[in-house]
């Protein structure tokens, strides 16, 4: 029962929570901004330029949208791509500027629209290399005259995805294509065909990098997901290692300069980071970022922090600290497309290109930090009037704190010591922010004492006298003298006209009056909410008959008679309510109206904003079956339609307590835990028919065994130890 | 590729699949034939073959159904298990396959069977796992299958379909994949036949990926691929276009597809766009094509346009997919030859513009195939230059088709010639 009673709950808490963290938010939100704003502040003298304008991104606007970007190795020029452009700039800290427009002359093929683009290095400082989108790789001499066209390679069927040159020889190309062969060429050798050709058997290759560390490594991404590390002494031209890193496919890969973690992008939106020496499956760290990843860079000189882009439908490019991997440390969002290409310069520097066809370069400081935008303190309450708050305590502006989370650098350290290997890993794995969470309790509002009088309030006015009795012993036993005292004092007030009623019709109102309480004394046993029905299905023809004649009988009187101590008390009812309505007390007016309505009258508006907030407060309780007592016995016809619009029923396997979905004739068994539903507690099988249960402790079955059982024990057949007879002439009543 | 689908106008040929002729009715499913029709046809014996296989009660006959009888998914909880070997030609749509639905519980390499024939023309063999079961099994059984394979024919691949993955979260997909990974490449390393190379796909039913790996499987067993995607390529670099694929209308597998990477997305508001397509043309498409038994183009007479152009506009629930908005408005545009001979050529053409400033455009390409681009609203201003590059891009494909059928036919007179000169 309490895990039943789990579920809702935890809904009204946390329905309570969302409206006190609208109200909150006008209080603290004022407070975390300034914070936040210290931080900005704090963090431009860190870069000891507190009164120059923010930095802006260099543009230079291209004659068409660009698909990859790649410096000299100097870092002076950088050559943009496109479909329609291949251009050489000059970029400096102040500018870019056009150096030379590879894409001239008339005869303009389908070599001069690219895919990617690399710039070689030591021997081939003057060539870049284009991976064009018919499958040809061009080479271009920058140093020719007239055309720079050095040499067209066209050897893969379909088209090239990625090209890159071996980190310290320029002359050796690699090359990612469509038709799941990564080709490798020396660009020494006049001939044409590929010095190697590694068959990936697997589908198209999308990125493949060299080892920055091992350069006779790579490693290549593969549309079926997976990542493969090759080495190229290796004669037999198989790859060497082989993790299925994605759902969906692998789009980028780039090594880390430590030369043994390898991250790598995919369409499922995460960034994965894995330790291509080690035998783990399992990724080191996964960044799951908003959209499909479609490349990736380390970041230089930071070894815990990458950047990516996205293939489409978010235009930012995004630093992340493998550490944190739930928000950005930094986000450049100039483009107005999703960013094509990107690279570091320097660490602090970023170029970037886009289909919007700009080029851009960054700057770290021009970069905005996400963390800063959020709200780190939170407070929130609950209808229990528990307040809870969560206090940010990280100190400095650190991202992510170095001494607790040691990350990449100090990982690999300790593994190339080798004393520990897996356990190390687990050890730093994400970094969490210092919080402080704590919980007040205020205490404003009894809910103890709220659901006593809401369950044992007698709410049926019919015995005034009793009725104020009972409810004035409640109210005293609960220490509210105050409430007691004014079911005394209306017991006073009422008690003459009572009085020659009582006399009337005694014997009925009694038997009335016992049947009322066996009804409440049910409901307080926390009952389904049937048992109101019951009560009053229960209630006998005869009684009915009497309640005919009661009512029939208090009107006529209540015109005749009553009418000038209606008009005396009026006033002092109007004070009692007035009185509860300012102490917002909606419990004492709605129990004290139903108790004197036939002497009073009070206006309609007001009475439905009793009932509806007192019912309100019933429900966010759980007190459906008070709940469902008040809307019965509300007058008004907004409020009792409540109960009679689209009433569900919801049930709850008897096993695991979680909501039956069944259909409208019900279900058999419960979809989380395969068990059936109320089987019969004898022979266990699911009952068609008559199922016959004690009320007591909610167990029974079949109707043949249930009698068979009691006939011989008086505890239910589960062992629950539930007496469910009470004695052998009920066994009646129980079935 | 007209030339080969005349073959099919004659209700003659038609006749193992008359059910089909209306296959754009409401789900129209039929059960299959079980009895080999083959010998009429000419080119059925370089039809590549499928086989669908795996445990029973692993979802084989539902792919099939999904996937080839356009089911809805959720029918297929009414399938009978399937006890024999169900065939199925895959004719009218692009893809000349046969798709074979192995029951799950028969052993076919034993001796009762024919392995040299079930396996000897295979294509493609998918294997299906059901991913929410013990898998074991399953694993156990595909190592069998594709080591005996294997031995009858080296030139079949080998397609994994980890299947049933809906529901699974994802961290639980990819291990359950690379558990599924990991045991069979150990199997084949203990039987030594670790070269045998099999891919593996996520699928489920009832969303996109089982036509995304359909699409991977079917495009390996395509020859001309590189030729079409290398057009795609052309098509896309000259005419300002972000992604285009090339559907077959039927099965909504795209056969080729530019070489930038697909992305979800637009894949799944592209083949929601054959739907729409299909069902406008259900409503207002010419009834005589229809009755002719021939084609799933989208074309009218006279009177169709005549309706159609008085009918508004017509408009599209919000419920696009996901990342582009819901479609803003719809412009349909179905344009028609008049038709004088029983030759016509598909000119169906359709644009949706979405509210992000995407346009879809969607052309016949022929009977079978369309062409669906996704583009940028500036891109599109070009419009004439867009069909212009289109029709250059259809007259090559059409090259394409032809040139590759020739070919075909002469291998097979040749293979012909050579059996004849062995019987005599």
């Amino acid at each position: 029962m309490p895990a039943n009673s789990r579920g809702p709950l935890q809904f009204a808490t946390q329905t309570a929570l969302n409206a006190s963290r609208l109200s909150s938010d006008s209080t603290i939100g004022t407070n975390t901004t300034v914070t936040s704003q210290q931080d900005g502040n704090d963090n431009v003298t860190f870069y000891d330029s507190p009164t120059s304008p923010p930095y802006q991104a260099i543009k230079y606007q291209l004659p068409g949208a660009l698909n990859a970007l790649s410096s000299s190795p100097d870092g002076e020029y950088v050559v943009v791509a496109g479909r329609e452009v291949l251009k050489v700039l000059h970029v400096t800290d102040q500018e870019a500027t056009e150096y030379i427009n590879l894409r001239t002359g008339s005869n303009l093929s389908l070599n001069y629209s690219s895919n990617d683009v690399k710039w070689g290095n030591n021997g081939t400082r003057n060539k870049i290399a284009t991976a064009a989108t018919n499958g040809a790789i061009i080479i271009w001499d920058l140093n020719k005259s007239g055309r720079k066209t050095d040499r067209v390679i066209s050897e893969h069927s379909r088209a090239v995805n990625r090209v890159c040159f071996q980190p310290n020889n320029g002359y050796i190309l690699l090359s990612a294509s469509q038709d799941g062969n990564i080709k490798a060429w020396d660009l020494r050798d006049p001939k044409a065909a590929a010095k190697y050709s590694y068959e990936g058997k697997s589908e198209s290759v999308r990125d493949v990098q060299f080892n920055p560390m091992h350069t006779h490594e790579f490693a290549a991404g593969f549309e079926t997901g997976t990542i493969q590390k090759w080495d190229m002494r290796n004669p037999k031209l198989i790859y060497e290692r082989k993790v299925s890193a994605h759902n969906g496919p692998c789009l980028t890969v780039d090594w880390h300069p430590d030369g043994r973690t390898l991250a790598s992008g995919g369409r499922d939106r995460t960034i994965k980071v894995w330790d291509m020496n080690s035998d783990s499956r399992k990724p080191q760290y996964t960044i799951r970022t908003m959209a499909s990843v479609s490349r990736i860079q380390w970041r230089p000189g930071y070894d815990n922090e990458i950047a990516s882009c996205a293939l489409l439908s978010d235009n930012g490019l995004h630093v992340w600290d493998v550490r944190r991997p739930n928000i950005a440390k930094y986000t450049f969002d100039e483009h107005s497309t999703t960013p094509t290409g990107f690279q570091w310069l320097s660490p602090d520097v970023v170029i970037s290109c886009a289909k919007d066809r700009y080029f851009m370069r960054h700057e770290i400081v021009g970069a905005y930090k996400p963390i800063e935008l959020l709200r780190k303190n939170g407070i929130g309450w609950n209808i229990h009037g528990d307040l809870v708050f969560s206090i940010d305590k990280s100190t400095g502006h650190q991202f992510v704190d170095e001494a607790s989370t040691p990350g990449l650098t100090n990982q690999a350290s300790r593994k190339s010591s080798r004393n520990r290997t897996t356990t190390g890993e687990e050890l730093s794995l994400q970094y969490i922010p210092p919080q402080t969470c704590g919980i007040a309790h205020l205490p404003l509002f009894d809910y103890g004492t709220f659901s006593v009088f809401a369950q044992n309030y007698v709410i049926n006015g019919e015995n005034l006298k009793l009725a104020c009795e009972t409810n004035a012993k409640i109210a005293w036993s609960m220490q509210r003298f105050r409430a007691a005292q004014t079911w005394k004092i209306v017991q006073l007030l009422f008690a003459d006209v009572e009085e020659e009623r009582d006399s009337e019709q005694a014997n009925g109102i009694d038997e009335n009056y016992h049947n009322m309480s066996v009804t409440k004394a049910l409901t307080a046993n926390g009952n389904e909410v049937i048992s109101e029905s019951d009560s009053e299905s229960s209630v006998s023809p005869v009684n009915e008959d009497e309640k005919d004649n009661e009512e029939a009988s208090s009107s006529d009187s209540s015109e005749s008679l009553e009418s000038p101590i209606i008009s005396q008390n009026q006033e002092i009812i109007n004070d009692l309510f007035h009185y509860y309505t300012e102490q917002s007390d909606v419990q004492m007016c709605v129990t004290l109206y139903l108790i004197v309505q036939q002497y009073v009258h009070i206006n309609a508006d007001q009475l439905e904003d009793w009932f509806t907030s007192y019912i309100d407060l019933l429900r966010r309780f759980k007190l459906w079956t008070s709940a469902t007592d008040i809307i019965n016995a509300c007058p008004i016809d907004n409020v009792r339609a409540l109960n009679l619009n689209a009433t569900t029923i919801n049930i709850t396997c008897n096993n695991c307590f979680k909501l039956v979905l069944g259909t409208a004739q019900g279900s058999w068994a419960c979809d989380k835990c395969h068990k059936l539903l109320n089987p019969c507690s004898v022979c266990h099988q699911t009952v068609r028919g008559l199922y016959v249960w004690c009320q007591g402790c909610n167990h029974g079955g079949h109707l043949g065994h249930m009698r068979d059982w009691f006939s011989m024990k008086s505890q239910c057949p589960t062992g629950c130890g539930h007496t469910c007879t009470l004695d052998m002439s009920t066994q009646g009543s129980t079935e | 590729m007209s030339n080969v689908l005349v073959n099919f106008l004659p209700p003659v040929h038609l006749k193992p699949n008359a059910g089909y002729s209306a296959q754009y009715d409401d789900y129209h499913y039929q059960a299959t034939d079980n009895v080999s029709e083959n010998g009429e046809d000419n080119t059925a014996g370089h039809k590549p073959r499928i086989l669908l296989m795996g445990l029973q009660r692993s979802g084989k006959s539902s792919i099939q159904r999904v996937v080839f009888n356009k089911m809805p998914p959720n029918d297929t909880l009414y399938l009978e298990s399937t006890t024999k070997i169900q065939k199925e030609d895959v004719t009218r749509s692009f893809i000349d396959f046969q798709v074979w639905d192995f029951p799950g519980q028969i052993n076919f390499f034993e001796t009762a069977y024919d392995s040299q024939e079930i396996f000897g023309e295979v294509g493609a063999l998918i294997f299906v796992i059901d991913a929410q079961d013990d898998y074991r099994e399953a694993v156990n059984r595909l190592h069998y299958t594709v080591t005996s394979a294997y031995r009858v024919n080296p030139n079949i691949t080998f397609e994994v379909l980890i299947h049933k993955v809906d529901g699974l979260s994802d961290d639980y997909k990819i291990d359950t994949q690379r558990d599924i990974q990991q045991r069979t490449a150990d199997a084949l390393a203990d039987a030594q036949m670790e070269h045998i190379h099999l891919s593996y796909y996520l699928t489920s039913i009832y969303d996109h990926s089982i036509y995304e790996a359909f699409s991977k499987i079917i495009q390996k067993l395509i020859r001309e691929l590189p030729t079409l995607e290398n057009l795609l390529n052309v098509l896309c670099s000259n005419s300002g276009i972000d992604k285009a694929y090339l559907f077959d209308t039927l099965t909504k597998i795209y056969i080729a597809t530019d070489s930038s990477p697909v992305d979800m997305q637009s894949y799944e508001i592209c083949s929601d766009m054959i739907d729409v397509i299909i069902d406008i043309e259900c409503i207002y498409g010419a009834q005589n094509s229809a009755s002719n038994g021939t084609t799933p183009s989208i074309s009218g007479t006279d009177e169709d346009r005549s309706a159609l152009a008085s009918s508004p506009t017509v408009s599209a629930g919000s419920g696009g997919a996901n990342g582009f908005g819901g479609a803003d408005s719809l412009q349909e545009q179905l344009m028609s030859e008049q038709s004088q001979s029983t030759e016509r050529e598909a000119e169906a053409s359709s644009l949706i513009k979405l509210t992000n400033g995407d346009v879809l455009y969607l052309r016949e390409v022929n009977r079978l195939l369309v062409l669906i681009c996704i583009l940028r609203q500036e891109s599109f201003e070009k419009h004439g230059l867009i069909d212009y590059n289109f029709q250059c891009f259809k007259e090559a494909i059409t090259d394409v088709f032809e040139f590759s059928n020739q070919r075909n036919k002469s291998q097979l007179a040749d293979d012909n010639n050579i059996v004849d000169n062995n019987s005599e």
